[in-house]
């Protein structure tokens, strides 16, 4: 018995460095939400808590009512008041020091980190003391809670030679941008019509012209893609915050993933499968047509419309997957330059196989391409990441978030 | 021995062999019937295509002894040939 004593007293000692530092645990933590009854993000905020409320002993959630309970409303501006809090609407959540004003996916995280640093940490309520008048305003504005978050934020940034300061959420997200858009683009749908464009251009004797037409259809065929993806992105950042829409997009991405999935099961043949003749025959006389066109004006307005009409019609082709990358950004809260600059990332190379052809067409004068060998890969490898996508948006979407 | 290759100008694939083929055809005496999917329409419906391209035929004392359907690799084209004869 002694000896298991002594052995367990050595284990203890030698691994004591792996328990948390900070293993205090607070009895009580408690969270406020002021809600407004009938506020759509109040309700997507209250369906949240309702989840994790569960995972956490010692907690508690307490809600006011603050546009139909007037006494709430008067308590919550002396809240706001007392806090410094500015910002105007609801919902307001409060939790130790720390508060949040609206609400959005980005924030679940930022809610349950809060909850898992005030058990571990220092922890005032301070609505309480408001309530009761014994809170007294902090010398620092920052909460505790948040400038451990700008810690973690700088933690979460290496330095690279030559590049500098490098923060890991934003390579994350370069890389998700760089892997899925190279997938997309070896999706061969759109392929097709800028083979045949590339045929049609090499027939012509002047060389300015051709490049000129070449650059101008792969031009608006980014913009086209821009513009789907940035509205798309819009559209998701102002309704994503619902758990539903979240799910429903990872749906969509489960079952794009089992259709690439199937097709490269279905398809161990590699070739290129023959377009509807309708359709085939349609844009081949539309490419003919502005080819030929004397006027260089016209030719690319020609060039422009059917970049437009291919890449709409040939988005559902992808199978989700610009649909699962602006989700990908939604979550992180990426918005504004920053989402520009992510959607111009996955274009690029989105469009990288279709630059090297065209480059290359160009040069030789010869039409190449690239093996269908890839096409197959890229709906294996799709596949499997879109599945595994659609999974952790219903399941684990904090694993996508990207927080370090 | 005769092939006949149906292609298209709009398939990578069809462009990708088209090299390889003509790689073979530097040590290997094959006459070759060139078809384009579209140009030659009323051609290639004879040979009764499917929905993949490219496909090549292979003919011997004119009658139909192996066709392959979709991409294939110089290797893979080179033992066809050895298989069938020249």
């Amino acid at each position: 018995m002694k000896k298991i004593l002594k052995y367990f007293l050595v284990f203890i000692a030698l691994f004591s460095f792996v328990l948390p530092v900070n293993a205090k645990e607070n009895d009580k933590i408690t969270l406020y939400l002021f809600y407004g009854d009938g506020c759509p993000h109040c309700a997507e905020e209250k369906l949240f808590l309702d989840e994790i409320k569960g995972s956490y002993d010692n907690f508690e959630i307490v809600m006011y009512e603050v546009w139909k309970d007037k006494d709430n409303q008067v308590f919550l501006n002396k809240v706001k008041s007392e806090l410094g809090i500015e910002r105007s609407g609801v919902p307001v959540t409060i939790i130790g020091d720390t508060y949040m004003v609206g609400w959005s996916e980005a924030l679940e995280g930022r809610v349950t980190r809060a909850i898992r640093f005030y058990k571990n940490n220092e922890y005032t309520d301070v609505v309480e003391q408001i309530k009761n008048g014994t809170y007294v305003k902090p010398v620092e504005e920052e909460s505790s809670f948040e400038k451990e978050e700008e810690k973690s934020d700088e933690d979460a940034t290496i330095d690279v030679p030559l590049i500098g300061k490098v923060n890991l959420k934003n390579v994350s997200l370069t890389t998700a941008g760089v892997v899925l858009g190279l997938i997309d683009g070896f999706n061969p749908c759109a392929m097709w019509v800028l083979l045949f464009l590339i045929s049609m251009l090499l027939g012509m004797k002047d060389k300015k012209r051709m490049w000129t037409i070449g650059l101008t259809f792969l031009g608006s065929s980014a913009l086209v893609y821009m513009l789907i993806m940035l509205s798309w992105l819009n559209i998701v950042v102002s309704i994503a915050t619902s758990i539903w829409v979240r799910n429903a997009i990872a749906v969509v991405a489960i079952i794009g993933g089992i259709i690439n999935l199937v097709n490269y099961f279905k398809h161990q043949d590699s070739g290129c499968s023959v377009v509807d003749e309708k359709k085939r025959k349609s844009v081949f006389s539309r490419i003919k047509k502005f080819t030929q066109e004397k006027s260089l004006i016209l030719a690319l307005i020609g060039a422009v419309a059917l970049a437009f009409s291919v890449n709409i019609i040939e988005l559902a082709c992808s199978a989700g997957l610009p649909l699962v990358y602006t989700q990908l950004l939604a979550i992180n809260n990426i918005t504004g330059f920053g989402a520009f600059f992510y959607v111009l990332l996955y274009i690029i190379f989105f469009l990288l196989d279709d630059l090297v052809i065209f480059f290359i067409a160009m040069k030789t004068m010869e039409v190449t391409g690239f093996s269908t060998k890839y096409n197959k890969y890229s709906h294996l490898v799709g596949g499997l990441l879109m599945v595994a996508i659609g999974l952790l948006l219903i399941f684990k979407p904090e694993w996508l978030m990207f927080q370090f | 021995m005769k092939v006949v290759k149906i292609n298209a100008i709009w398939c990578s694939g069809c462009l990708v062999m088209n090299k390889i083929w003509k790689n073979i055809l530097k040590s290997k005496n094959i006459e070759t019937i060139n078809l384009d999917y579209d140009m030659d329409e009323d051609e290639v419906k004879k040979y009764n295509v499917g929905d993949l391209l490219p496909v090549f035929i292979f003919y011997k004392d004119d009658k139909e002894v192996k066709r392959i359907v979709g991409e294939k690799s110089e290797e893979e084209l080179l033992k066809i040939i050895e298989e069938v004869g020249e």
